[in-house]
Parts: C-alpha cells; sequence; structure tokens
C-alpha cells in the first residue's frame, strides 16, 4: 500500500512538472514566433517603435545585445533558455529588470483576483441553488429572471460594468470610491464586483445546468426515496455533482479574470499587472510584456495543480486507489 | 376485481383503490387498484407507456420526479396502516426508505457514483424522523447486515468502493441493500433486472424471491414476463393507466383473459424455428479460423492485456442463420467486429467466399464490403442526424428506396422523415432496409431487438425470417437465447472469448452439453417452461 | 429552418429581434438616426440624455446617440472580421487535430489548451505589441487570440464526428474516406459553426472595443463603440452618458448575438 502510494505520489509530480514544461515551453514558442516572424524587424521594437531616429551603428549594436544577429533557430534556444531560466531582461522603456517590474505589480493583481473569485462562486452557487430549488408560480417567475439574468451579467463588458458602477456608486452616490488607494479595502470593492460579475454569470449558468442535471439522475430519485429532505439531497449528492464541471473550466475562469483585470485596473487606476502590460504595450515595451506573458503562463500552471487537488477532492473516482479497483 | 384474491385475515401493506395520477391535462393512472399482503409479490405488467414508471414513483409519492408536477388522487392509499391521501411532502418523507423502499433499473446510476457504498445503503438511517433506528444496531452493522442480505460476498469491502467499482449485478444488489436496510415492509422494484444479463438476472430474482419469503411485501413493475412467471403470486396487467386484468401468475400467464395480455404473451419469442426449413447451401460463406484479438488494458504497461476472442472458428454457410450467444464481455462484440473486418485479428484469418477478406487492405476490401453488411446495435448513431431516410437509404446503394422501405413493410411517406424522428421499431426497420440496400449475401445483426418492446420486437423477427426465406444469410448476436432459438438454425456459445458450445440449435436446447449454455438456458426459460415442456 | 425557428424561445425571439435592428443600423444607420453623426455644435456639447439626444451629446455637442448607430458598421464589421480570422485559424487546426494521427493531435490538443487558458487579453497584448496599436492590429490580435477557443470546439467536434456510430457505419457501407468526409464528417462537424460563430462575433465586438478602449484600437475621431468608450472615459465623473450609451450598445449587442448563438445551438445540434 504504502509502495504503490510513494509510486502515484511520484508519478503525480513527474506528470505535473512534464505539464508545466509544457505550458512553459509552448508560451515561449508561441511569444517568439508572435515577436520574430509576424512582426517585422524586432530591432524596430527595441529602438522605440517604426520610424525610429536610431542610426545604422544604433540598429547593429541593438542587434547584438539582443542576439538578433544570429540564425533564427539560436535565437530561439537562446529565448528558450532565457525563460526556463526565468531571466527575462530589462525593460526597453524604463531600464530596470522586468522581474523586478514584475514582481512588485504581482500581489495587487493577485489579490483582486483571488478576491473576484471568491465572490463570483458565491453569486453563482447561490443563484444557481436558488434558481433549482425554486418552488411554486413565484419562485419558478423569480428562476426564469435570475436565467436571464445569468446570460446578461456573462456578456457584460467591463470596461462598461465598471463604468456603470463608478457613476451610480462613486459619483453619485459616494459609497466607495473610485480610484485606488493602497491598503484600502473600500477601493477594493467595485473593481471586485466588475470582475466577479461576469464570471458569476458564466459560472453561475454552468453550475445550474448541471445541478438541474444531477437533481433530474436516477440517484436524486433514490435519495430521495431513501427519505432524504431536499436540503440533504443537496448537500449530500447533487451539489458535488452540480461544481464539478465549473472547476474542471477554472483553467477558462482564470484566463477571463486576467484578461478583466487587464482593463478594470486600467479603468481604476489600480496598480498591477495588467496596467503594466497595457502600459509597456503602448510604448511597444517587449521584454515587459514577454516578462508578463510567461508570469501569466507560470500562474496557469499552479492553478491547475490546485485544480487538480481540488478535483480530487470532490471527485473520488478519480483517485488512484478507485482506479485501479475499477480496471481490475 | 376480476378475480377474488386469495383470503388473507392481515391487512394488506400497500392498500390503493382508485388512484389517479395526472400531468397537466393528461391522465396517465386512471382509477387504479392495488394491493399486496405481507410475504407476497405483485407483478404489474404492461406494454409500454400503460404508466408503469409513474405508478411505482406515486406509491412513494415521488410521481413529480422528471419535471411536470403531477396531481395524485385515491380513494384508499395506505402503506403499512398509514394513510397517505394528501400526505405533504414532509408526511411522505417520514414513509420513505422507513415503510417503503424503492429499486430502480439503471443501479449505475441510481447510485450517486461520488459516494461510497456505505453512504448510500446507510442513507436512510440518517434521515430524519428514524426514532426506530436509534437504540438498534450501530449504523455500520446495520449497512453490513443490509448488504449480506443482498447476497454481496464480502460485504466489508463493498461498503467502502464506490458504485463504478461493481459489476453491474453487484451494483443491482447493492441498490437493493440500501432499499432494504431499514426493513421496509414493502418494496417497490422498477424493471430491477432489465439491464442485467440474464443469469445475473435470474440471481437478482433469486434474491427477490428470497426477500418475499421473509415476509416483504414486492410491487414488482416489469415487461419481462420471464420475471413475473419466476416470482411474481399475482399480476396485473396495465394498459393505458387501468387495470385491464388480475389474477394468479400462473392463470394470467396461461388463460389471459384480455386482449392486451394475449397480445403480450403472443409477442413473446417461444418455441422452435416455425417451419418450412430454410434452403441452406452446403457452400461456406463466411469462415474465420482461430481468431485471437487482445486489447490492451489502459495503465497496465504491454504485459497488462484483455484477451476478448481467443482462438474462435466459425463458419456461415450461403442462406444460414447462425446465432452468437454469451454473457456480456463473453466477446460476441469484438468477434462481430473480426467478421466483418472492421477490426484485424492479431491471429487467424477470416475469408469470405473463400477469398482472403481480413487479410486485405481496405481499399481492395471496399468493393465487396457490399457482399456482407451490418445491423449494428444502437441504430440511431448509425445514421448521420442530418439526412432524412431516403437518403440514408440511397448512400447506402439503394435505387428505389420506397420500394426498399415496403420490402421493411414500411411505407413511402418515412423516406422523408428524419431518423431521430421515428420510433424504436421503425429505425430498426429503416437499419434492416439500409442493410439491404445493396442486396448483401450476409447480415449480421447485433442484438437486433434487444432495445425494443415485445410487440415490435415480434414484427422485427417476423423480417429477419422473411430475409432469410429471400436467401440472405443471417449472423445474430444476441444475450437473448429464446430469440435466437426463434430465427437461427445453429448457434455458437462464447464464453470468456471462447467457443464453448456449437452446434443446431435444437439439439443445444434439449441436450446443452457445457456449463455456461445450461446456466443461459435457465435463466432464460420463458413463460411456461422452455421448449414447451 | 422553419423547425428550427419554432425551438425558440421568448428570450431566443427577442434577441433575433435585437439582432435584425442592429443590421438594418449596419446597412442603413440613416433609416434609425437621420442625423450626421459627425455634425458638431459646440454650443450643445456636454448635454445629458433627453428626447432629442436620447444618449446625450458629446464634447463637441455630437449626438452620441447618431453616433453610436453609424458606428455599428465599424463595431460589428470588426466583430465579424476577428471572428472570421479565428476560426479560419480554428478550422485548419481543427480538421488536422480531429482528422490526423494520433501524435498530431496530441501536439495540437496540447497547445491549443495551453493558449485557451493563457487570457485572450493578454494573447492580444502581445500581438498589438508586435504589430504596434491600431485597429487592424487589434482585429487581427482578437481573431488570433480567439483562434484556440474555437479550436478546441472544433477539434472535439470533429473527432466526436469521426468517431460516430454513423461514419463507422459508413466505411463498413464500403465508402471512399474522402467521401466520407464531404458527406458525413465536414457537414456534421461544421453545423455547429453557427452557433459559434453568432455567440463569436458578439465577444469579438466587446474584446476589439475592449482592446479600443485601452486607446491600443481605433482611435477617437471613429465613430467605433470602444473608441467612443475611450474618448468618453475622460469625461466619467461630469458627463457618464459618453461611457453607458455605447457601451449599452455593445453589451446589448454582445447579449442578443449569444443569446442567439445558444439558442441555435439548442435547437440545431440537439
Amino acid at each position: 500500500m504504502s509502495g504503490s502510494g510513494v509510486r502515484a505520489a511520484a508519478g503525480w509530480v513527474l506528470r505535473t512538472l512534464g505539464r508545466a514544461l509544457t505550458v512553459v515551453v509552448v508560451t515561449a514558442t508561441v511569444v517568439f514566433l508572435a515577436l520574430r516572424l509576424a512582426g517585422g524587424d524586432p530591432v524596430e521594437a527595441v529602438l522605440g517603435g517604426p520610424g525610429s531616429q536610431a542610426g545604422p551603428e544604433a540598429v547593429a549594436a541593438a542587434r547584438a545585445q539582443y542576439g538578433l544577429d544570429l540564425p533564427l533557430w539560436q535565437q530561439y534556444l537562446v529565448q528558450l533558455r532565457n525563460v526556463l531560466t526565468l531571466d527575462l531582461g530589462d525593460s526597453y522603456a524604463r531600464r530596470v529588470p522586468v522581474s523586478d517590474l514584475l514582481t512588485a505589480q504581482l500581489p495587487a493583481t493577485a489579490v483582486l483576483a483571488l478576491t473576484s473569485l471568491a465572490l463570483a462562486w458565491v453569486i453563482a452557487l447561490a443563484v444557481a441553488v436558488l434558481a433549482t430549488t425554486a418552488r411554486g408560480r413565484l419562485g419558478r417567475a423569480a428562476a426564469r429572471v435570475l436565467r436571464g439574468g445569468e446570460l446578461v451579467a456573462s456578456v457584460l463588458p467591463h470596461f462598461w460594468l465598471g463604468a456603470v458602477l463608478i457613476v451610480v456608486f462613486a459619483s453619485t452616490l459616494h459609497w466607495f470610491p473610485a480610484t485606488s488607494t493602497p491598503g484600502s479595502p473600500a477601493s477594493l470593492v467595485l473593481p471586485t464586483v466588475t470582475l466577479a460579475v461576469p464570471l458569476a454569470g458564466f459560472l453561475g449558468q454552468l453550475v445550474r445546468d448541471s445541478l438541474e442535471e444531477a437533481e433530474s439522475a436516477p440517484f436524486a430519485t433514490t435519495a430521495r426515496a431513501r427519505g432524504a429532505s431536499p436540503t440533504r439531497v443537496l448537500g449530500r449528492h447533487t451539489l458535488r455533482h452540480a461544481v464539478l464541471p465549473a472547476v474542471s473550466l477554472s483553467g477558462w475562469a482564470f484566463g477571463s479574470l486576467l484578461s478583466g483585470a487587464v482593463v478594470v485596473e486600467v479603468l481604476f487606476g489600480r496598480p498591477g499587472l495588467g496596467r503594466l502590460l497595457v502600459d509597456a504595450t503602448l510604448v511597444r515595451d517587449v521584454p515587459v510584456v514577454v516578462g508578463a506573458v510567461v508570469v501569466v503562463a507560470l500562474a496557469y500552471v499552479v492553478l491547475t495543480v490546485v485544480v487538480e487537488a481540488l478535483e480530487l477532492a470532490l471527485d473520488p473516482r478519480r483517485r488512484a486507489g478507485d482506479a485501479l479497483v475499477a480496471a481490475a | 376485481m376480476l378475480t377474488p384474491a386469495p383470503v388473507r385475515d392481515a391487512e394488506p401493506v400497500l392498500a390503493v383503490a382508485d388512484l389517479r395520477v395526472s400531468f397537466r391535462s393528461l391522465e396517465v393512472l386512471r382509477g387504479l387498484d392495488l394491493r399486496v399482503h405481507a410475504g407476497e409479490c405483485l407483478a404489474v405488467v404492461g406494454p409500454s407507456g400503460a404508466g408503469k414508471s409513474v405508478l411505482a414513483r406515486s406509491l412513494l409519492g415521488l410521481a413529480g420526479e422528471g419535471g411536470a408536477p403531477a396531481r395524485v388522487a385515491a380513494a384508499t392509499l395506505r402503506i403499512a396502516g398509514r394513510d397517505l391521501r394528501g400526505a405533504r411532502e414532509r408526511d411522505w418523507r417520514r414513509v420513505r426508505g422507513r415503510h417503503v423502499g424503492l429499486v430502480l433499473q439503471d443501479a449505475l446510476g441510481s447510485l450517486d457514483p461520488l459516494r461510497t457504498v456505505h453512504a448510500e445503503v446507510a442513507e436512510t438511517l440518517h434521515t430524519s424522523g428514524r426514532p426506530a433506528a436509534r437504540g438498534s444496531a450501530p449504523v455500520g452493522e446495520r449497512v453490513r447486515d443490509a448488504l449480506a442480505r443482498a447476497g454481496l460476498p464480502e460485504p466489508d469491502v463493498v461498503a467502502r468502493q464506490r458504485p463504478g467499482a461493481l459489476s453491474g449485478g453487484m451494483r443491482q444488489r447493492a441498490l437493493i441493500a440500501s432499499a432494504i436496510v431499514a426493513e421496509p415492509p414493502l418494496l417497490v422494484l422498477d424493471e430491477p433486472t432489465t439491464a442485467l444479463d440474464a443469469t445475473v438476472a435470474a440471481d437478482v430474482l433469486a434474491l427477490l424471491g428470497r426477500l418475499r419469503d421473509a415476509g416483504t411485501a414486492l410491487l414488482l413493475v416489469t415487461h419481462d414476463l420471464g420475471a413475473v412467471a419466476r416470482i411474481a403470486d399475482r399480476v396485473v396487467v396495465l394498459a393505458d393507466g387501468r387495470a385491464v386484468e388480475e389474477g394468479p401468475t400462473a392463470r394470467v400467464l396461461t388463460e389471459p383473459h384480455h386482449a392486451v395480455t394475449r397480445g403480450l404473451l403472443a409477442a413473446l419469442p417461444r418455441g422452435p424455428k416455425p417451419p418450412p426449413a430454410p434452403v441452406i447451401g452446403t457452400d461456406v460463406l463466411l469462415a474465420g479460423h482461430g481468431l485471437r484479438r487482445t486489447y490492451p488494458l489502459p495503465g497496465r504497461g504491454p504485459r497488462g492485456a484483455r484477451t476478448a476472442v481467443d482462438g474462435v472458428a466459425v463458419t456461415v454457410r450461403r442462406g444460414e442463420a447462425l446465432g452468437i450467444v454469451g454473457e456480456s464481455g463473453s466477446g460476441k462484440s469484438t468477434l462481430t467486429r473480426l467478421l466483418l473486418a472492421a477490426e484485424r485479428p492479431d491471429e487467424g484469418t477470416v475469408e469470405l467466399d473463400r477469398a482472403p477478406w481480413s487479410d486485405l487492405p481496405e481499399a481492395r476490401r471496399r468493393a465487396r464490403r457490399a457482399r456482407i453488411r451490418l445491423v449494428p446495435q444502437d441504430v440511431l448513431a448509425s445514421m448521420d442526424p442530418r439526412r432524412d431516410v431516403r437518403r440514408i437509404l440511397r448512400d447506402a446503394g439503394a435505387s428505389n428506396p420506397v420500394a426498399l422501405l415496403a420490402r421493411v413493410h414500411l411505407g413511402p411517406e418515412v423516406a422523408d422523415r428524419m431518423p431521430r424522428s421515428l420510433s424504436g421499431g421503425q429505425r430498426q426497420r429503416v437499419a434492416i432496409a439500409r442493410a439491404l440496400a445493396a442486396d448483401p449475401e450476409l447480415l449480421v445483426l447485433d442484438e437486433p431487438v434487444s432495445a425494443l418492446d415485445v410487440a415490435v420486437q415480434a414484427g422485427i423477427l417476423d423480417l429477419l425470417r422473411e430475409v432469410q426465406d429471400a436467401g440472405t444469410a443471417l449472423v445474430l448476436v444476441s444475450h437473448d437465447l429464446a430469440v435466437v432459438r426463434r430465427l437461427c438454425d445453429r448457434v455458437l456459445v462464447l464464453s470468456e472469448g471462447r467457443v464453448v458450445e456449437e452446434g443446431a440449435v435444437e439439439t443445444v436446447w434439449a441436450q446443452p452439453r457445457s456449463e455456461v449454455t445450461r446456466a443461459l438456458l435457465a435463466a432464460a426459460s420463458p413463460v411456461g417452461g422452455r421448449g414447451g415442456r | 429552418m422553419r423547425r428550427a425557428l419554432r425551438g425558440f424561445t421568448p428570450g431566443a425571439w427577442v434577441a433575433l429581434a435585437v439582432v435584425v435592428v442592429m443590421l438594418v443600423m449596419v446597412v442603413a444607420p440613416g433609416l434609425i438616426a437621420p442625423g450626421d453623426p459627425t455634425a458638431i455644435a459646440p454650443r450643445e456639447a456636454f448635454e445629458p440624455p433627453s428626447l432629442a439626444h436620447p444618449f446625450g451629446t458629446d464634447e463637441s455637442g455630437r449626438d452620441v446617440w447618431t453616433r453610436v448607430v453609424h458606428g455599428a458598421v465599424s463595431s460589428l464589421g470588426v466583430g465579424l472580421q476577428a471572428t472570421v480570422i479565428g476560426v479560419a485559424l480554428a478550422m485548419v487546426l481543427g480538421f488536422a487535430a480531429g482528422l490526423g494521427p494520433r501524435w498530431l493531435d496530441a501536439g495540437i490538443a496540447r497547445v491549443v489548451e495551453v493558449l485557451y487558458a493563457l487570457p485572450t487579453m493578454v494573447l492580444a497584448l502581445l500581438l498589438v505589441t508586435v504589430r504596434g496599436p491600431g485597429l487592424a492590429a487589434s482585429v487581427l490580435a482578437v481573431g488570433l487570440a480567439t483562434a484556440p477557443g474555437y479550436a478546441r470546439i472544433l477539434r472535439s467536434r470533429v473527432r466526436g464526428v469521426a468517431t460516430s456510430g454513423y461514419v463507422a457505419a459508413a466505411r463498413l457501407d464500403g465508402l471512399a474516406p474522402a467521401r466520407v468526409l464531404t458527406r458525413h464528417i465536414a457537414p456534421n462537424a461544421l453545423w455547429p459553426l453557427v452557433a459559434v460563430l453568432t455567440l463569436g462575433i458578439g465577444q469579438a465586438v466587446v474584446w476589439v472595443a475592449g482592446l479600443s478602449f485601452l486607446g491600443l484600437g481605433a482611435l477617437p475621431p471613429s465613430p467605433e463603440w470602444g473608441a467612443m468608450l475611450n474618448a468618453g472615459r475622460v469625461y466619467l465623473t461630469t458627463a457618464w452618458w459618453l461611457t453607458v450609451g455605447p457601451g449599452l450598445a455593445i453589451t446589448v449587442t454582445a447579449a442578443a448575438l449569444t443569446a442567439l448563438g445558444r439558442a441555435f445551438g439548442r435547437v440545431g445540434v440537439a
């Protein structure tokens, strides 16, 4: 038992490392392809975009400095090595190491994303349970409204929702500040809501669909036939089935949160990875953009490990022991 | 009451009078009277759509399961002495599990796949309103006892497992254990054996018989008259929401009074193949020699492999009908795929008309595929959902789809329908028509009637007989011996990938040599004993 | 088609009506807003919404409603272009993975999975960095950044159809592989794209507008909705209607196209 446990753990570590490596290599490759094949002469970017007044000597110097005179495949290997060793270089625009910039901005974005994720799950679960368990004419009408609301919420653009929240709750009601002040929890409220509502709409639809399916599954009927109350059926049986699909789509949720964070940080003037990325894009500061993409990819790797652990906790069928029994 | 029920002094466990259930304006049960006493098994049979499943759920106050709100009314509705007319959800909850247990057809779906067998079986003991459970034996012991009573070996091991890790028969037993753990006086069973292999079903029926003998009242809802003959004391025949016939099992099955009952019995595949004997050629049409096929098991490396077909020889002569029988997992499907050259055998070859077949490259086989056609088990999945019947038949090589439909006794209007909109019987006929489109010499049929109602089943068997009489050889893969006997000339019994018995159908029927065949025969013995004996 | 429409819910009918109105805005904006979207009237600057100006007026006194209506052609146009770019790339990847050898499928699946998880906006910003800001670059960026999502759907769809019972049956009927592809696989795999495309255009409109809002797409004089948002952002606290009006147009468009796409998916594929 312990021997097979160790082997299973080792296999898991190897698998996770392999997957992490894949993510990083794919990301690095895509970044390389985007920069070198689609983007014209990268040296232009180094020297401040098209129409820069740099002389031929400056161009040649920059080429040598960034290894742009090497053959393409060597450039690729250099880039791959740099990414794998987290050697992200210096910002063209700010002349400081990219890793310093990123580590300074990462916590703000992480706080925003995690609070939004938590809020989104709370809203999604509440809405799904309410919509599924609603009884009577009024309850069913309310459930229909919730259902439509989920769809609208899931397509709300962050830039618009945020603007409306600012107009209503900051400019008019003065409940929460529109702009960020460090260390003020109140200034986190509007950005968090802006980011959470569309995600909640998306998760809510997913959870509600699978909750409805689970509630009408034969095992739910059987549970009721054993005298289980609606609360017990929900708590012990169906809710677990209902959250599984949404949990496995966490990768997507992560992407949508970070996409949103870019807009939200700019809109609310919050510091963070997103704003750093937009600022760098405006001045075509390539090392910073590449660094941000790599950091996002690494965050994704961490996330997949967490999600996998969560799935194992929620779905015992995935645990190795059961799989072996099933195969026997 | 059409026949007086046996006089019993005790009050019946279940007493129902004038039970009516309707969904919106549709009345599904229209005034039903039922009584079941302790130690008695009442079977409710009837064609599909008669309201059987709604009845089973209504007896637990669960008629509204599945969406539409149900209206339930009854003159009498008593379970174990409790009046449940107009009972509220809260009242029902005290009755469910404790006074009446429910066992559904699909044990895989009816047990929560995320929970252990222990958690599922113990659930009734944890639900509210169970004062009887307190003070008696601890939960773990009661669960173990229920699993043991349900005939599960090693109840402690099973209790720790999840339903996905159990075989179909064990799952059904675990489900029964979860229904009887609180020892309810009444057990409602909705098609409890339908999804099971014949021998496993026979075991489960024997288990139910023991429960009945121990004093539990059973209400068995089923379409399987074989199961009824085995354990039911009395039968109620349901048609269109009403009881059209009721009586002791032996009487109803041998002297049916009502047309619906007679129809159900007549449709059962019974007895030997009707004469005249078909013309069977002497030359071999399809021959497999020393066929062997193994599949790697996932996660077991190169050494782990499952041998699905292990040294099988098959011959089919021109115009002959060959039956291939076996439990699930016996290698029937794999053998079918090998014969069709849908898969290459690891060892051995298949020859078609004395010429290479399985050894040919697919490109050279393609032109000859018109000679051997398959009617797959999942007929609907085999039809392109975006093409109508006419185009499906044209795709298969039919020049005149309407004439082909006439050959399978379908009207020309079917040509314009989409496969999804057809009934099960119509789909099966279209699938046969499609297989006949290119005038094949051999038709391979994978479980052609197992998903169909008995009445529809009889029609398809008649059609297949016509096909054989027109000169096409048949290979019929089935788990149902009665169907094979009705249609086939020769039979091949498979077990664990090997042929355990082979011969003329009537010979095998009369004198089975292998243990496997005997078990299959015993399990399949239909109403009134096999072979009319 | 008639059979499909019969399965529409009331919500889907509303969505269809909204999309029809949007199409009128694209084809003949003058029918809905007869005014001139570029006509400036400095004395009427920053007027809040009223009967005469349902969405108010901007800093130059231009009618925001008229500008929104006339901007539909550009906003929906870029959404369509981006979606076409994304779907075209996805079709190549999806069919190669779905029909190709196992290793190719595994490789494409791996890459697509990683790209799908990377935030669309981050990918788009990377591509904009490469090409430099501008509407054309942001359309291309959104197209490429949304391709992994489409590729994922197409790949699983193609795989599903290729391993379906009817394709197996067609092979056993002796149909040649090329005919199986054209007769069964392609139509069945591509059919759900109607739903996906409808849904995707709505999403692409939001993404492109988002880039414009960040100042990386269309530039302010253009009545493109995202650009109007960007221009109005400065006045958010004083003249909120400059942001709310165009934003409402984007939201309604996205919601209607999403609902319509879902409805197509429900009645078409089910």
